[in-house]
């Protein structure tokens, strides 16, 4: 699954990357862009522009040129702080980017610098990496103090090397430290680890400790959670962190307690679970709804080739808006204060305003962004264009709780961006508020907000219910009605179609009576079973791929009319061919896998009847499904429970089918019938599997001949 | 005959698969013998004879020919030459002397030879296919020289002996110009090498950054790097090159992707350097096609800023080499091949040099030089509607959304919508316009170039818009159509003979996920499918007709049927347009190559700006200096997809382009997850207002200079600028967010000032 995922990001990136004629055209108009959950970039208007590319010590003579700077910090004076690894020093510049102190060491020279911060009286701390110190010099660069490895029980005594650091207002210095961050208070003094993240139960890992000897426990590598890579320190007083940590989020926001409370992929818990109680609840009975594969950065570059980003570092302004800067790509990305994107930019280049190995950025107090890039050795300065800052605004009024002004803000982000997708969702929530539910629900589907289209569409359904609650509820039993007694009408055909074949044995089976056959089955699926295995060659096979073709149909169908919030795919996204092989894979390819299993073992179906109950095991998907689409247009995402189970319904369904099927045109007994079920699903992965390395090598050796003589060719040229 | 039948029958898997290998082996022996045939051939038995000469001995400068303008001198020992410009004094070299030398910390000896070399080539190896390109240069390499004394100059032949290349280089004077030629015919190839690329006079202009002064190169609208800025610039600047209207390297991703195209590209073969109060300009009048600029700022390996046309001689490829050995070394196996086209590209080449001091010694002095070249030779034209055209417009009619069968149809624009439109801009008192329609055709993501569409209001629609335009005599309607790039998809296109081809003799094409191949269509090909496009267009009077793609776009061809060196590929789309122009049809032009000006009455998407390099400080107009007051030209930034309007007003007026807006009459919300998904916002009812205010505010504030040539522009400050017309007036444009003062003239924060004109 996750490969197909990756396959499928990176077919997305590729199409990104091939643009058409018409588009060149507009393509340098701006090269900001925001991705929605399936990956897709959305141009937006310029958001950042470069302002200044710092290179050098500007007022200085010698020693003029960074080297290899690790680390960047701006105090509250827009005072910037480089830490100048390659030199070992530290480079301070005022708000204008002239260089005015430059600091080597208070007591002894600096080993190797890696990590700064400033508090608010312009103290500066420094990690001395290679000196395994953290150094505490005033605002002039005399020392103050130095903190060594805390001694701790907890297994701080290894070697002390930090690198990024905090200092919070209570005094305490928080320091990456691998999978933790370490807290060490102003004595010197360990107080804990900080913000580890859970890495979740693993049932392997249970059943090896359970199992293995003290000697292979040794051996064994621990499970380790996911280290830290950078931190920052919001203004209020949240500690932002950036991780290589994929299950919950590469972004954090630790409160006080160490609890990530930022946006969140899923939540990993710690405790022992049931593994088959997880997949009934988050596979069974919850529907899949498109739109949950959110991401922070993106996991392809800007060439399509899958990677898994690594945030270098990270800055929060003063109004909790996060940007992190992705060393891979060189993109930089900024969310709100409920991590949803804001912007992209950036990227790996020669121009101005792309990198070559980016390393730390920080924000001003102007909300200028920079960026420090370890092989140019340089800053960049990027300046926020008015619609950035716009969109800045709206996002914080609206968390202050100031929707007008919100709704006004987004509004005239609109006047620049009509797609700007947050902005829609902003315009939603305002209209939310106001009780305009319909138009909520319009914004929201522009922009695929399922969340909000739900609470709006919640708020509006009842609104209908409520002024139309008698007429609403008799068509409600008007279509109940009619549909038992359709049912009951088809029922009574089928079973009697059913019965006219079965005593007639001068005739084959026509399409009618095979789809009326099909229908009764769903009723009566032991005599439908006996039926087929009794007048095998009076079965029709033109019914069969009507069953087949109708479920397609119905498929593509449901996933055009099923509720919106409720579609397990976007629109966009559906392949046709893609669906009808994830359909009818299993039907198809049990056709001879059971054969061949039951061959082997006493069984006496033939193809020809497998064919046909294989196509009548379909009758359940089309039978729930033709009602649920229909009907899903009236519930939401938080009734996606129920729907869930109606979904799930018509895949039970199936394999109860597919369960009596074997069971009745083999003559099996009940046990022998789950046994040979799981050899025919056996058999069934072996002949993908087959299939599959036969296509593969096939069209290696094909690609390999043609690459052979092109390059004889090419030789000769 | 049962027995046959159950050999067969049991050894069937065996029989196919045999036949399948035979087969493949019969195909790979015929393709490799044909490729053996056509191979590259050289002489192998070359012996290298005795050197003569060696260039690094002093010799000396005799003057060889003068004029009351120049004087030429020559050193027959070195193979160098100094121009003398004779209204001041200033004496321009051809190689690094002690002088200079003795100014820059001293270099290896390779660089010591270098710098002494008045030509540089660089050559492949034929036998050893992955041999790296070997560069040699004069001092070092040329171990015979060979001097003819002309009227006007002398012809220099540079015999690089190991390598068995003899080159001839004619250095002449006309009249205030330094002309350089390198004649096709006297180039020879004696044994192995193949010569690919000639370096002339490199080091001339070259300077240590000690006096004021800059490189200006054809970086987008034209890109400077000053000499003030190299020490707040990084201390491992990178080259950088600059090819002649398209990139070296000949791919779709190359051309289409702005990014890849941006970067290495030149709509003019021109660069210059300024050095105080004197400047060269060099520029490529023959061979331009096949020119590229080489831009060296100080910290390039030399402390000298430094820069130079090159001349390409073949064309290069790359290749990778998986399965087979390449190489003659009994270790190679296999890794990337380069492969040289087998002939030299059969053209002499051309670069003129004209030495400025003064005034004129900047890119605007530079500017006005290649303009009155373009003039003199006819290779621009003034079109009728510089002086009257107000906004630039272009409107999206349709584009296409991927759906879950069909593909999905977005009209955006029907045809009664476009007359619907421009009547209401003719309301608000806006007439002359000049007016791009996109997506006008059926299938235009397939390059379709007839039929309008359907949704759209089909031929009635286009007749309509047709009968409009020509009752507008002030309104220039223009469809666009692309002509170089097709698909496999593209109704009509044979995938043989209508297709371009590289020199490995494949397909210059790419092939989409869905299956679709993108290809660049044969010169040939071209010119009959603007026939057609002409045939089907006789009817609708009011219309012309806008070039999505030929003044961006042009390449060797190699197709086996119709092959096209760059220079008749571009020989063939001039013909094309000529027939266009014969038809009374308007021209318009995507981008800004320079071959295209003799043609074209718009120019649309011309840049204003440079691609943004770490040595370059700022984009100037020169293309916009070269062309304005001759040819009405808007830039490709749009004002509605701009982040900031009042920004994009600026740059407007400081290219001195007409403001543009790219609209839709339907909601850009229609366009999300299209093909056109960069137009974030474009709709009509949003913007009709901001075009009108904008057009008015121009037409009040700029009037004085509207279709007047500006003659210099100057960067008075980080953020302001000053341009100078024609006629006298002056406009200063101020980005700065406070007040600028420059010369007691108060501009106002992100503002611009016209100084004598309609203010």
């Amino acid at each position: 699954m996750k490969k197909i995922k990756k396959i499928t990001v990176l077919l997305l990136a590729a199409l990104l990357i091939f643009v058409t004629g018409s588009q060149t055209v507009q393509a340098a108009q701006s090269e900001s862009y925001v991705t929605g959950d399936n990956n897709y970039r959305q141009p937006v208007p310029e958001c950042y522009v470069i302002k200044d590319r710092i290179n050098n010590l500007r007022g200085f003579t010698a020693g003029i040129t960074f080297s290899k700077p690790t680390d960047l910090f701006i105090d509250n004076e827009d005072n910037i702080y480089i830490v100048d690894t390659g030199n070992k020093r530290i480079v301070k510049l005022d708000s204008e980017y002239n260089a005015v102190a430059v600091f080597k060491g208070p007591d002894k020279a600096f080993k190797s610098p890696q990590g700064i911060f400033v508090d608010d009286d312009g103290d500066m701390y420094v990690s001395d990496t290679e000196a395994h110190r953290i150094v505490h010099m005033d605002k002039e660069g005399k020392f103050v103090e130095e903190f060594l490895n805390p001694e701790s029980e907890l297994g701080t005594g290894d070697v002390f090397t930090p690198t990024k650091l905090i200092v919070t207002k209570t005094g305490y210095i928080y320091v990456v430290k691998g999978e933790n961050i370490m807290a060490i208070d102003g004595n010197n003094q360990f107080r804990g680890f900080y913000g580890q993240t859970n890495i979740g139960y693993d049932l392997g890992e249970a059943l090896f400790r359970m199992f293995a000897s003290e000697q292979q426990k040794a051996l064994h590598i621990k499970r380790l959670a996911a280290s830290y890579i950078n931190i920052d320190y919001g203004k209020d007083g949240m500690i932002y962190a950036t991780s290589m940590e994929r299950e919950e989020g590469e972004i954090k926001k630790l409160n006080s307690i160490g609890t990530n409370i930022f946006r969140k992929y899923k939540t990993v818990g710690n405790q022992m679970r049931n593994p088959i109680e997880d997949f009934i609840n988050n596979k069974l009975l919850k529907a899949v709804v498109a739109g949950q594969s959110f991401r922070f950065g993106e996991y392809f570059d800007d060439y399509g080739k899958y990677i898994e980003p690594v945030f270098t570092d990270i800055c929060v302004d003063a109004n909790g808006i996060v940007t992190v800067v992705e060393q891979i790509t060189g993109h930089v990305y900024q969310y709100d204060q409920d991590g949803r994107m804001l912007v992209a930019f950036g990227g790996s280049g020669v121009k101005q305003s792309t990198f070559s190995r980016p390393s730390s950025i920080a924000v001003d107090s102007k909300g200028c962004l920079y960026i420090l890039d370890q092989t140019d050795a340089c800053i960049k300065v990027f300046e926020p264009t008015e619609f950035i800052k716009n969109v800045h605004a709206a996002t914080s009024a609206y968390n202050n709780g100031d929707y007008q002004r919100s709704y006004e803000l987004w509004k005239k982000v609109l006047a620049t961006d009509e797609n700007y997708s947050l902005a829609h969702v902003g315009i939603t929530k305002a209209y939310y508020k106001q009780g305009r539910f319909k138009e909520a629900m319009e914004e929201a589907k522009i922009v695929n907000d399922r969340d909000s289209y739900t609470m709006a569409f919640d708020e509006y359904k009842y609104q209908v219910l409520r002024d139309n609650f008698f007429p609403i509820i008799a068509l409600a039993v008007a279509i109940i009605v009619a549909v038992l007694l359709f049912i009951f009408w088809f029922h009574k055909r089928g079973k009697k179609n059913y019965w006219r074949f079965i005593e007639d044995k001068s005739k084959k089976m026509s399409i009618l009576s095979g789809i009326s056959y099909s229908f009764y089955a769903l009723f009566h699926p032991i005599d439908a079973m006996e039926g087929a295995k009794h007048n095998r060659d009076r079965l029709n096979w033109l019914v069969p791929i009507i069953i087949f073709a109708t479920a397609f149909v119905v498929k593509i169908a449901y996933l055009y009319v099923v509720h919106f919030p409720l579609a397990s795919i976007e629109r966009e996204n559906i392949n046709p061919m893609f669906e009808l092989v994830k359909l009818l894979i299993v039907p198809v390819s049990w056709i001879p896998a059971s054969f061949m299993a039951t061959s082997i073992s006493g069984g006496e179906s033939k193809v020809r009847e497998i064919t046909f109950a294989s196509a009548i095991s379909m009758t359940p998907f089309i039978v729930i499904n033709l009602p649920l689409m229909f009907i899903s247009n009236i519930l939401s995402k938080t009734q996606k429970n129920w729907y869930g189970v109606f979904s799930t319904l018509a895949w039970v369904g199936m394999v109860l089918m597919f369960f009596f099927a074997m069971k009745i045109l083999n003559t099996y007994s009940f046990g022998k019938t789950i046994a040979m079920m799981l050899v025919s699903a056996f058999l069934m992965l072996v002949m993908w599997l087959v299939l599959l390395l036969c296509y593969v090598l096939t069209g290696r050796m094909i690609q390999f001949v043609i690459s052979l003589v092109e390059e004889f060719r090419l030789n000769f040229l | 005959m049962v027995k046959i039948k159950e050999f067969l029958k049991e050894r069937i898997g065996t029989i196919i698969f045999l036949t399948i290998v035979a087969v493949l082996v019969i195909v790979g022996i015929v393709s490799i013998n044909k490729a053996r045939q056509k191979a590259i051939t050289y002489n192998d038995t070359y012996e290298a004879p005795e050197a003569t000469a060696n260039l690094l001995d002093e010799g000396e400068y005799v003057s060889i020919f003068k004029n009351d303008k120049l004087e030429l001198f020559y050193n027959d020992v070195k193979g160098a030459i100094q121009v003398k410009d004779l209204e001041n004094g200033i004496l321009w070299k051809s190689i690094v002397d002690e002088e200079v030398y003795s100014k820059v910390n001293k270099q290896s000896k390779l660089w010591t030879q270098i710098m002494n070399s008045a030509v540089y080539i660089k050559y492949n190896n034929l036998k050893k296919k992955d041999s790296a390109v070997v560069e040699a240069y004069a001092a070092k390499d040329c171990g015979y020289l060979e001097s003819e004394y002309l009227p006007n100059g002398v012809a220099v032949t540079y015999g690089f002996l190991k390598a068995g290349i003899y080159v001839t280089i004619e250095y002449t004077i006309e009249d205030d110009e330094l002309v350089v030629r390198v004649p096709y015919e006297k180039i020879r190839e004696e044994f192995r090498f193949a010569v690919s690329a000639i370096s002339v006079l490199p080091w001339l202009g070259a300077c240590t950054g000690e006096n004021p002064g800059y490189l200006f190169y054809p970086d987008g609208s034209g890109a400077v790097s000053t000499f003030e800025k190299v020490s707040e610039r990084t201390s491992n600047p990178l080259l950088a090159r600059f090819y002649s209207y398209t990139n070296q390297s000949v791919s779709i991703a190359n051309l289409i992707n702005a990014d890849n195209y941006n970067r290495y590209t030149a709509s003019m073969p021109v660069c210059g350097i300024k050095n105080g109060d004197n400047a060269v300009f060099s520029y490529a009048t023959k061979g331009a096609e096949n020119s590229f600029v080489s831009v060296y700022t100080s910290g390039v390996t030399v402390p000298v800023n430094r820069m130079n046309i090159d001349l390409q001689m073949r064309n290069i490829y790359t290749v990778d080499m998986y399965s087979i050995s390449t190489g003659t070394d009994t270790k190679a196996t296999g890794g990337i091949m380069q492969r040289v086209d087998k002939k030299l590209i059969p053209e002499d080449k051309e670069v003129r040099f004209r030495f400025l001091s003064g005034d004129k010694a900047n890119y605007s002095g530079m500017a006005e030089v290649y303009r009155n070249y373009l003039l003199e030779n006819g290779l621009i034209k003034k079109s009728p509607d510089t002086t009257s055209a107000k906004l630039a417009l272009t409107l999206l009619m349709g584009t296409k959304k991927e759906g879950i069968v069909f593909d999905e149809y977005i009209p955006m624009t029907t045809y009664s919508q476009v007359v619907e439109i421009l009547e209401k801009f003719k309301e608000d008192g806006i007439e002359d316009i000049n007016v791009v329609l996109e997506g006008w055709q059926k299938n235009p993501e397939k390059y379709q170039n007839w039929g309008p569409d359907g949704h759209l209001g089909g031929t009635a629609g286009l007749k309509q818009v047709s009968d409009y335009a020509a009752k507008n005599l002030k309104l220039n309607v223009f469809l666009q159509n692309p002509l170089v790039v097709a698909t496999s998809e593209t109704p009509g296109l044979d995938q043989e003979d209508d297709v371009a081809f590289n020199g490995l003799l494949n397909e210059i094409a790419l092939e989409n996920l869905d299956g679709v191949v993108t290809f660049l269509r044969n010169p040939l090909a071209l010119t009959k499918k603007n026939d057609e496009l002409l045939k089907k267009l006789s009817k609708y009077n009011g219309i012309g007709l806008a070039y999505s793609d030929v003044g961006k776009m042009v390449f060797p061809d190699f197709n086996v049927k119709n092959s096209f060196t760059k220079a008749e590929n571009v020989a063939q789309i001039l013909k094309a347009l000529s027939e266009t122009e014969a038809d009374n049809k308007k021209i318009a032009v995507n981008g800004s190559n320079q071959y295209i000006l003799s043609k074209s009455d718009y120019l649309y998407n011309v840049r204003e700006d440079c691609y943004g390099l770490a040595i370059t400080d700022y984009a100037v107009p020169f293309q916009q200096m070269v062309f304005s007051g001759l040819v009405p030209y808007a830039s490709e930034n749009a004002g509605n997809l701009s982040y900031d309007l009042q920004t994009q007003k600026l740059q407007w007026v400081e290219f001195g382009s007409l403001p543009y807006f790219y609209l839709t009459k339907e909601s850009a919300l229609n366009l999300r997850g299209s093909d056109n998904d960069l137009i974030f916002s474009s709709t009509f009812e949003d913007w009709e207002q901001v075009v009108v205010s904008t057009v008015k505010e121009f037409s009040d504030r700029l009037s004085a200079v509207s279709g007047r040539q500006i003659v210099k522009h100057e960067v008075l400050g980080d953020k302001l600028k000053r341009l100078t017309y024609d006629n006298g007036i002056m406009v200063y444009v101020n980005y700065d967010v406070k007040e600028a003062v420059y010369e007691g003239v108060k501009i106002p924060a992100k503002e611009y000032l016209v100084i004598g004109g309609g203010n």
